[in-house]
């Protein structure tokens, strides 16, 4: 029920986040003048996540050392696309990063747009890679949901908890409290798709029968305790971050969401690691 | 040199004693858990009420040995990342080890579960088809281990005129999705493709 694809887990799982971090704050830059003063530490820190789960994707491989052939299928296999672009991503944010480095709260510039792109592109590719033919369960358009999902609600979460540590001693209180509230709207929405995700894959894991059982009933069997701590978790850690992102806003000070968001970011990748975790354990092919 | 390499089952003959999963073993001698070859039960049945009121029982099991089907279409060779798995000019698909890199995607995707994992290798490994032997002119190590002869293999074309077109039964998987190069004879007991009459009794085993 569970997987022990950890490596798989946690590179999905961060690369989306770090995704959402990037969309989220470079949208923000661009829509909202003068923003990129408070949202200097969002592209480092995706950076640093999206290394970091590239690095945690090869402990999945049995000959790590081949790795740099896994791009020579572009033309049919989406597991090479997805190394190609998940790659490419880390290069943009890299550049905007370096591009960025004397001058943290410059405007968004053409590479901005790039990171977004190619970070949305790589989402779209990443989730491409499980919609396979023979794999019912995850052939469905579940998985796209799940996976915009996790990028938003971690990403937004992620991005209060950065851009009120950066802001603490924010002076310019108005345009600092005003981007809790985007951050906000982001995780809701995150949420909303979540729950659409979590519906749609119920959908699809009662289509799904192999060795005589279905996989819906696998999960209502084995899977229930797993399935309600990871919306509990997610509920709970968007609640606390809505919560208090709202009283920052009244209060005008950005400061005050830091600790609530801290632990909103606990809460929802906990949560997010539970349900890939059973997003994988799912697993169940059609055939022999 | 076959151009369309095909398997043929017989399962009013194949008694299910795994002894082409064994010689499959033994000449690649593969580690445990690493099965080129599988032998499926598919078992089912129930109580069912006659005409007098009598209650019968309708159980039923066939066997189903499956290799790789060297398909036409091999969703194995589509998916792989690093182009290690292909098919070659002999219609065999195979597994390129100076390329794979161990990431089981080419296993996810199978419906057959012909891509097999080594462990001590870091890389897939597969049915080759015996390659070998068929060079020397010899018969695949399953085929010509089977004490009831249910196994045979051929160019698909040669086959298809010997014992008809494709016939599809329960569990196996949709051909229209890799074309597999595979006949099978259904017994008397066989259920229609999509059937969920039965399921895989022996999953440990396979």
């Amino acid at each position: 029920m569970f997987s022990s694809e950890w490596s798989l887990v946690l590179f999905t799982v961060l690369t989306q986040a770090a995704v959402g971090i990037v969309v989220i704050s470079e949208l923000t830059r661009i829509l909202v003048k003068g923003s990129g003063a408070h949202l200097s530490w969002q592209a480092p820190a995706a950076c640093v996540l999206t290394a970091l789960g590239l690095i945690l994707s090869l402990t999945h491989l049995g000959t790590p050392m081949h790795s740099v052939f896994t791009i020579l299928n572009l033309g049919s296999s989406w597991l090479s696309r997805e190394i190609l672009v998940t790659g490419c991503f880390f290069a943009v944010i890299l550049l905007l990063v370096l591009q960025r480095r004397k001058a943290p709260e410059s405007a968004a510039t053409p590479l901005s747009l790039a990171a977004i792109v190619v970070g949305l592109g790589a989402i779209f590719v990443m989730t491409r890679v499980y919609l396979l033919p023979t794999v019912p369960v995850w052939n469905s358009v579940a998985t796209s949901v799940g996976f915009f999902g996790t990028m938003l609600l971690s990403g937004a979460v992620s991005c209060g908890v950065l851009g009120s540590m950066e802001n603490r001693f924010c002076k310019d209180a108005e345009g600092c409290s005003s981007m809790a509230g985007v951050f906000c709207i982001a995780a809701l929405v995150g949420l909303t798709l979540k729950f659409l995700g979590i519906v749609l894959s119920m959908n699809a894991l009662n289509n799904t029968d192999n060795y005589g059982m279905n996989a819906l009933h696998m999960v209502a069997d084995k899977g229930i305790d797993g399935l309600v701590a990871w919306i509990i978790m997610v509920c709970a850690g968007v609640g606390l971050f809505s919560w208090f992102a709202v009283k920052a806003m009244g209060a005008k000070q950005i400061r005050l969401i830091a600790n609530p968001a801290l632990c909103a970011l606990v809460l929802v990748l906990a949560g997010e690691i539970i349900g890939r975790l059973m997003f994988y354990g799912t697993y169940m092919r059609i055939g022999i | 040199m076959l151009k369309r390499p095909a398997f043929y089952l017989d399962t009013t003959a194949c008694t299910g004693c795994k002894t082409c999963m064994i010689a499959c073993i033994d000449k690649h001698d593969l580690p445990s858990g690493v099965h080129f070859r599988r032998v499926s039960e598919y078992t089912g049945g129930d109580w069912v009420r006659t005409a007098t009121g009598a209650y019968e029982q309708n159980v039923f099991t066939y066997y189903l040995s499956i290799a790789c089907n060297h398909c036409e279409n091999p969703i194995c060779v589509r998916s792989c990342p690093t182009t290690a798995m292909h098919k070659g000019p002999d219609g065999i698909v195979s597994v390129d080890h100076n390329k794979c890199v161990g990431c089981r995607y080419c296993e996810w995707g199978c419906p057959y579960s012909a891509p097999q994992f080594n462990e001590k290798l870091g890389k897939m490994t597969k049915c080759d088809f015996c390659r070998d032997y068929l060079e020397k002119g010899m018969d695949p190590a399953c085929v010509s281990a089977c004490p009831t002869r249910a196994l045979h293999y051929g160019e698909l074309d040669e086959l298809v005129a010997k014992y008809g077109e494709a016939q599809l039964l329960a569990p196996l998987p949709d051909p229209s999705i890799t074309q597999p190069n595979l006949l099978v004879k259904p017994n008397r007991n066989a259920k229609p493709a999509g059937s969920k009459a039965g399921k895989i009794s022996n999953p440990e085993e396979v």
